[in-house]
């Protein structure tokens, strides 16, 4: 971590840096006044990670410096830790509304001091990731509404790839009579049209946390497989009646306690596709009873489930349904 | 005082805090004679303000040093001293300075104690 520390006393600098260095903070430039600090910030080819000003030195103080810092873009969330007298509270309160992050006093206790750097260093080392995965997250265009979501950290929810191999498993070994059901919100187009991605995934996940729970001992996989609908595989015997799952959806998705959508002002509905299952005559590996579920979707009411339907089957490798 | 580091790491803090506790009290002397010369003048009222905020000054750099290199007495006298003056400007004028430089005499006689057994 590249540290800054501005004072205008020669022995408190000199101190700073022995107690910075022997714990490890090596990379250490001195500044002498609040205008010989904003020199080297400005003349700096690294940018510094964390700086440390005096509050009060002759000229231009460490308050005016710490607004000058926060006026530089890239400086904008760098730790600032300002050096202060323990009697000085009215000076913190101005360095903290000046963009300061924290403050050590004189005459300092090592343990406070390095304490107070390392949460600095955190501060800096979480700000970067944070700013890479903004940028990485606007550099990604918003997926379009067909595609699928893959849904992490509910019960039951992988992703499609991994319910296609689940089901072909559970085909090979029969371990219980399987069935799909298919289940579309329609509202989950206009939540894609007018939110971000980040909030489209936080309200999939909350349905999919709803799904989990209406499907709860059913054995049940599911995923998103894009245009608002869920794809739902588990025990036959299981799953409830579409009717029933219908009334109970709509009660559940509407509880704002259960599904939360900030940025999308809706109520929800569901559609619920009829139960399919293999037929006797298909081979094991068919999986044409998915795209049968999905295509059920339709019957219901579903805008748009047939070029979900198509797409599912090309990544299966299954022929459609005729 | 050395929380957190190694022993070679622990060792190079104390010798370097020695070797800036040293430099202090060569200093000493210096900021002994700058606080004479304040305490001199700060009874002329033409004078008065530039010296108790110099003073103020000087007291707050050893305020901010002194205990950290091991003069805690030293450095709450300087503390209390940089505070007094604080509410004294806050207040009328003329300056009252008589408690600033009672408090100012007890910080001379620190440094002196300071001065004779180091």
């Amino acid at each position: 971590m590249k540290i800054l520390v501005v004072d205008d006393d020669e022995l408190i600098r000199e101190l700073l840096v022995e107690i910075l260095t022997a714990h490890g903070y090596e990379d250490v430039t001195q500044a002498e006044s609040g205008e010989d600090g904003l020199e080297k910030i400005q003349a700096a080819a690294q940018p510094f990670d964390c700086f440390m000003f005096d509050i009060q030195m002759p000229g231009k103080d460490g308050i005016e410096l710490c607004g000058d810092v926060r006026n530089m873009v890239q400086y904008k969330d760098t730790p600032v830790v300002m050096i202060t007298a323990m009697n000085n509270q009215d000076y913190i309160g101005r360095a903290f509304s000046a963009g300061a992050t924290d403050y050590v006093t004189k005459p300092f206790d090592t343990t406070e001091l390095i304490t107070r750097i390392r949460l600095a260093d955190r501060l800096q080392a979480e700000t970067k990731r944070a700013s890479q995965a903004a940028v990485t997250a606007q550099a990604k265009p918003k997926p379009p509404f067909s595609e699928p979501i893959a849904i992490t950290e509910i019960r039951g929810f992988v992703n499609s790839a991994i319910l296609e191999n689940y089901v072909l498993i559970n085909l090979e070994q029969k371990h219980f009579p399987l069935a799909a059901v298919a289940i579309n919100i329609p509202e989950l187009s206009a939540v894609h049209a007018g939110s971000g991605e980040g909030e489209f995934t936080y309200v999939l996940t909350d349905i999919a946390e709803v799904l989990a729970d209406l499907l709860c001992g059913a054995q049940a996989f599911m995923s998103y497989v894009g245009n608002g609908t869920f794809l739902c595989v588990g025990n036959r015997h299981k799953i409830p009646a579409t009717s029933e799952m219908q009334s109970d959806l709509i009660v559940m998705l509407n509880d704002p306690d259960l599904v939360y959508c900030d940025e999308v002002q809706t109520s929800f509905t569901a559609l619920v596709g009829e139960k399919s299952a293999p037929k006797l005559f298909e081979k094991r590996e068919d999986l044409r009873f998915l795209n049968r579920a999905l295509e059920s979707l339709s019957e219901a009411g579903a805008a748009n489930p047939g070029a979900r339907t198509k797409k599912l089957g090309d990544r299966l490798g299954v022929p459609f349904a005729a | 005082m050395t929380h957190g580091v190694g022993a070679a790491g622990a060792a190079t803090l104390e010798s370097g805090i020695a070797r800036i506790r040293e430099r202090f009290i060569l200093g000493l002397e210096d900021r002994e004679d700058e606080f004479l010369d304040y305490l001199e003048i700060v009874d002329d009222p033409a004078q008065s303000e530039n010296a108790i905020n110099s003073i103020r000054a000087k007291a707050h750099k050893l305020h901010g040093l002194a205990g950290t290199v091991g003069f805690a007495r030293l450095g709450s006298l300087a503390a209390q001293l940089e505070h007094h003056i604080d509410l004294l400007l806050a207040g009328p004028r003329p300056l009252e300075v008589g408690f600033a430089k009672e408090l100012l005499n007890a910080l001379l006689d620190e440094i002196e104690t300071i001065l004779n057994s180091e």
